[in-house]
């Protein structure tokens, strides 16, 4: 199915090799997961398999790539795209109608297919990806992990003999990552013939639909055999929690009482929590329980209906966003988008600076930062130029400049290798170590865990765990949240 | 004024029956009948018209407040402009010529909105493609309103990570929305061509363009009666240039 033999790919303007010597041989119907660190060459190599490179993206490609009978040099996108579906990570982004049968249907129109035709594709793909129930539904109105199953649906709906899924669990919650999970597995079962290629950080949530893993590192290949878990040794690795013992620092944040809602629904119900000084609290809970919400309404960019909240014991809820950037540091899930100025250093101190403190002022702070956060060879640097690591950095080192005693994340691990998210829990260790209370938003648990002190968990906007990290494995179990468990994923 | 296509919560919607093509060419119709009206009175009776269609099509009236009361509010300041400012013409006339302006103003807005609460943008572009618009322009109108609501998304967030950031957002001055749109201009198209790709990638995936036509499991219907509807637009437009 597949047949890659000596393939190097080196983007345009790029001197760096993305993949060097990779050699790789699938066979019709088997299942290969495709894992390595974020950047090492998965995304490119699934683009060239499925003709995109150098087709439609521009790169120099040596050596051999034969898909389904087809020498991808020589076919175009179109020819090679009636055999290989491409499932990409984010399905928000790939859609492009409104409403879900539309969306199924959109290939084998673009093939000629007959109505009739078409309906039976649709029906079939769709019940393949587990998704009849959504048919009628808008694209909208669907939670994350639905989208997922459409954006399966979708490519199924071509009827591929290899299909590739680029990271499809990158950014869903526990229950939906099962799902998903379980939606492949019973995939390999309904169609023998499907070849798999599975790009995975987490090979051993595929492990059941399977055969065989490729590991890449650094564009080469560098491991081809069953399904090894490289990874969480890594995690394993990370030094244990500090031993803090709750109670034994100041409160820097305390929410009381708090309701916040959109129009007529309620998100936050009476929710009341603590952060200590230098205490790391890790908030976990499905998509849509009102996690970003709380963060969004202690930063101050949602006014609640009801409740307080207070920083070091004054209370701030009436206070403007930009006199509380003084006291709280909020950071996003996406790095881009709070990058906003052409250098790196400009974009350190623009918070300060539009606050009117001086260059005296702010110029000893930032400079510490920068050097503290490995960024001083990059302060003329355009901030979009550096890698996803340094971004994040960045990101941390724009918001401590204004001396927070509170720090707020939204889902910072979401879609990070495990090598990444070690460096960011080393990260916030050393925040925390400094006297920063730290509140994350996150999903998964076993970083969750490794990370934080103590764990909340919501669901429908009301707190239902608050209990030491080494406890809340017991009050998930309890409460039947099961795949909040670490190590079930 | 933002709209959301198909958002009426009419069940009844006699209106959503009709083919998107012919909602169009009535809208059209409307517009110009609505300026070609020179009397006052009669663009007070079109805009009873327009809200009569409105209550017809089952649209909220407090989705309808939210969505023109920046609209209303400009048509006022319009009128009240016309009346205190324009000079040497009697008080009379220069009320007359203000609340035809307002009112033209208005008729057409409300006539464009009335059409996005009963047409949904993709029923729209489907319905012109098998029209005949190149499949190609189809899906262009179709994912540019796909993507409006989530750039729109994007750049609430951008602003909100600048309000964290102490950029004073949230006291704006002219130099602080100067800079606020410029800093956020630049995250939010990076985001913006990253999902150009993606969705480039999605399409040509599954053989968009591979040849010159497509096919449709789903017809927009057009039925006799959108054949009279239209026809009736039509010949009330016409008339409007003889009789107004």
């Amino acid at each position: 199915m597949i047949d890659i033999s000596g393939l190097n790919v080196r983007y345009y303007g790029s001197s760096e090799l993305t993949l060097r010597d990779v050699a790789l041989q699938v066979g019709p119907g088997e299942s290969v997961l495709v894992t390595g660190p974020s950047g090492c060459g998965k995304s490119t190599l699934a683009l060239c398999v499925a003709g995109f490179i150098p087709h439609a993206i521009g790169a120099e490609v040596t050596g051999s790539i034969r898909v389904c009978g087809l020498e991808q040099r020589e076919s175009s996108v179109y020819r090679i795209a009636q055999h290989v579906g491409l499932v990409q990570q984010d399905p928000e982004g790939q859609f492009c109608t409104m409403r879900v049968e539309d969306e199924v249907a959109f290939g084998p129109e673009n093939l000629l297919c007959p109505p009739s035709v078409v309906t039976s594709r649709v029906n079939r793909a769709l019940s393949m990806a587990g998704a009849s129930h959504l048919r009628d539904r808008k694209l909208t109105e669907l939670s994350g992990g639905e989208k997922q199953k459409v954006a399966f649906a979708a490519a199924l709906a071509m009827q591929p003999e290899l299909l590739i899924l680029d990271e499809p669990t990158a950014h869903l919650d526990p229950g939906a990552t099962r799902e998903i999970i379980e939606l492949v597995a019973r995939m390999r079962q309904t169609d023998a013939d499907l070849t798999l290629l599975i790009l995975e950080h987490k090979p051993w949530r595929f492990r059941d639909a399977a055969h065989r893993m490729i590991r890449i590192s650094q564009g080469a290949l560098s491991y081809d055999g069953p399904i090894a878990d490289f990874e969480t040794e890594m995690l394993h690795r990370l030094p244990g929690k500090r031993g803090r013992q709750p109670g034994s620092a100041g409160r820097v944040l305390e929410v009381k009482g708090l309701w916040q809602g959109y129009g007529d629904r309620t998100v936050l119900r009476d929710v009341d929590l603590e952060v200590r000084r230098g205490e790391i609290v890790g908030l976990m809970g499905d998509n849509g329980s009102g996690k970003t919400t709380l963060l969004h309404a202690v930063m101050g960019l949602l006014k609640p209906s009801a409740g307080r909240i207070l920083h070091e014991g004054v209370d701030i809820t009436g206070m403007p966003v930009s006199d509380r950037a003084r006291r709280i540091g909020l950071i996003f899930q996406n790095p881009n988008h709070q990058l906003f100025t052409d250098r790196v250093w400009e974009e350190v101190v623009i918070g300060p600076r539009s606050r009117g403190e001086t260059e005296d002022e702010y110029r000893p702070r930032a400079k510490a930062l920068i050097d503290r956060f490995e960024l001083s060879d990059y302060c003329r640097t355009h901030p979009f130029l550096l890698s996803f690591g340094q971004k994040r950095r960045l990101n941390l080192a724009s918001v401590m400049v204004s001396n927070p005693s509170v720090l707020l994340l939204d889902e910072p691990f979401a879609g990070q290798d495990i090598a990444r998210a070690c460096d960011l829990i080393h990260m916030l260790d050393e925040v925390a170590a400094g006297g920063v209370g730290i509140l994350i938003v996150g999903h998964d648990p076993d970083l969750m865990i490794r990370c934080c002190d103590r764990i909340l968990f919501m669901r429908e906007g009301e707190i239902l765990i608050d209990a030491a990290a080494q406890n809340v494995a017991a009050e998930l179990e309890r409460m039947g949240e099961d795949d909040y468990i670490p190590g079930r994923l | 004024m933002t709209t959301f296509p198909g958002d009426s919560s009419g069940s009844l919607a006699a209106p959503a029956t009709l083919n998107p093509i012919t909602k169009l060419i009535l809208l059209v119709s409307a517009c110009v009948v609505a300026l070609r009206i020179e009397d006052p009175l009669h663009a007070l009776a079109f805009f009873g018209f327009v809200i009569f269609g409105h209550v017809l099509a089952q649209v909220k009236p407090a989705i309808l407040w939210r969505r023109t009361r920046g609209i209303l509010i400009f048509s006022l300041i319009l009128f009240a402009s016309q009346v205190l400012l324009v000079k040497g013409v009697a008080w009379e006339v220069r009320v007359a010529n203000g609340a035809l302006m307002s009112l033209r103003f208005l008729n057409i807005v409300l006539s464009s909105h009335l059409f996005v609460s009963l047409t949904g943008a993709e029923d729209l572009a489907y319905a012109l493609m098998q029209a005949g618009l190149p499949y190609r322009y189809g899906f262009a109108l179709l994912t540019t309103m796909r993507f409006v609501p989530y750039f729109r998304m994007e750049a609430n967030t951008v602003l909100k990570a600048q309000m964290a950031r102490g950029m004073g957002v949230d006291r704006p001055t002219p130099k602080g929305i100067w800079l606020m749109a410029r800093h956020t201009i630049i995250p939010v198209t990076v985001t913006a061509l990253s999902k150009v790709d993606s969705l480039a990638v999605s399409m040509e995936g599954r053989c968009f363009g591979l040849y010159p036509d497509r096919t449709y499991r789903r017809r927009i219907l057009f039925h006799w009666w959108d054949g009279a509807v239209i026809g009736v637009g039509i010949v009330v437009a016409i008339a409007s240039f003889y009789l107004l």
